[in-house]
């Protein structure tokens, strides 16, 4: 494989990747801030619903 | 594909009745897959922090990435060993834990990762980078850093979600 | 009486709001948690590079001076994450922690590895480094190096450890277990 081409490849996997798992890390992180709030609020914040 | 019968057969297995049974070789075995982890990732941060020209800049990355490898793939095999051995006594938790899967889906991604994009670019990483200059042609000073970053990701991913199996 | 000191001092830690609030909320505890594990890779997993070329197994061709003094600074941040998150995992669960046989061993364990890690560096600091470029440093940094190691690796196993309530003060142990772990109460029992 040139080096031109494998350069091409290993970026559109690394930004796929990224996103990928960047996707993947805003839901854990809007999931755990709802269960920190559904923890500390009296009543059942909306968000539950989405989970 | 439903693989519920995966966990139903190693939670059956004669594995499963020897680590329940033993509680203070489980905990040596965990103890174990923990500085394993700390081997793997931490080689593997070395690697990608070097290539990012965050640590040890100006030192030759050829000879860092290189020794890594060997470490990379003992850790690797320890992991995976204690890893079954622990999953054994937890399996039918395991079946329905999405971080569980989150996880293996890291793991499997960060192997093949390695294997073909990330030893391939630093491989021909360019001079300032630290790899020597002989190459007529390298892969840009941005691709090689994007690579490190994503292996980074990846191999946080695992550890992380490997850490919230205990809490979920 | 030291143990009636340590006790009397976690019992006062337990008393703040902060050390409650920080223990039954589970994701905030699970954080601080999942921070101080994940930062071992930071911290110790520099130590096993700066470790392995003073032993002599990796990194031969680097010499040992650049390894130890540039990766010096990775290391010490995560050391300082962790003993952060790690006071604060101790504030959250102060009593439970003091009478832990386990987070005993974790302490004494954590003093001898800093003792060595001092002399190692001393005895780095006190040579003339004329072995630098050596693939194979002199045979007295490679003890400290296998000491490092093996010291670091308990302290590891003692962490882990200290999740598991085999030896915690409420249950039936002999009566040196109570004295070693320090569990005031059950100690006055048995007199």
């Amino acid at each position: 494989m040139t080096t031109n081409t494998l350069s091409k490849i290993a970026a559109v996997f690394s930004i796929a990747i990224i996103i990928g798992w960047g996707i993947y890390w805003g839901v854990q992180v809007q999931d755990t801030m709802c269960l920190l709030e559904a923890s500390t609020s009296e009543e059942m914040p909306e968000c539950l619903e989405n989970m | 594909m439903d693989v519920v019968f995966i966990f139903q057969w190693l939670d059956a297995s004669a594995l499963a009745d020897f680590t329940k049974t033993w509680a203070g070789l489980f905990a040596a075995v965990q103890t174990v897959h923990i500085l394993s982890m700390v081997m793997l990732c931490g080689m593997m941060m070395l690697g990608d922090l070097r290539m990012m020209n965050v640590i040890l800049k100006g030192v030759p990355s050829e000879p860092i990435i290189e020794n890594t490898k060997k470490w990379i793939y003992l850790a690797l095999v320890l992991i995976i060993l204690t890893g079954i051995y622990e999953a054994s006594a937890i399996a039918m938790k395991l079946a329905y834990n999405s971080f569980f899967f989150a996880k293996m889906a890291g793991l499997s991604m960060g192997i093949i990762f390695m294997l073909s994009l990330r030893n391939a670019v630093y491989l021909r990483a360019p001079e300032e980078i630290g790899a020597n200059g002989e190459r007529s042609e390298s892969v840009p000073v941005w691709v090689v850093k994007l690579v490190a970053f994503t292996s980074l990701l990846i191999w946080f991913t695992v550890a992380a979600s490997g850490r919230w199996i205990g809490f979920s | 009486m030291l143990n009636e000191l340590l006790l009397k001092f976690a019992t006062w830690l337990d008393t703040f709001q902060a050390s409650t609030d920080l223990h039954e909320a589970l994701y905030m505890y699970g954080w601080v948690e999942g921070t101080h594990v994940l930062t071992l890779t930071l911290f110790l997993g520099m130590l096993l590079v700066i470790d392995l070329r003073l032993l002599g197994v990796a990194f031969r061709e680097i010499p040992a001076s650049t390894i130890i003094e540039r990766l010096d600074r990775p290391m010490m941040i995560g050391f300082i994450i962790m003993l952060i998150t790690g006071v604060l995992l101790y504030f959250a669960i102060p009593v439970r922690s003091t009478q832990s046989i386990w987070f005993r061993i974790k302490v004494v364990l954590l003093i001898a590895a800093g003792i060595n890690a001092l002399l190692i560096r001393n005895m780095t600091r006190a040579s003339d480094m004329s072995w630098d470029n050596d693939p194979v440093p002199p045979k007295r940094i490679r003890l400290g190096a296998t000491l490092s190691l093996g010291l670091w690796a308990l302290v590891v196993a003692a962490g882990r450890m200290m999740a598991y309530d085999w030896w915690d003060c409420h249950k039936e142990m002999p009566y040196f277990m109570y004295w070693a772990a320090g569990c005031v109460n059950e100690l006055a029992a048995f007199e």
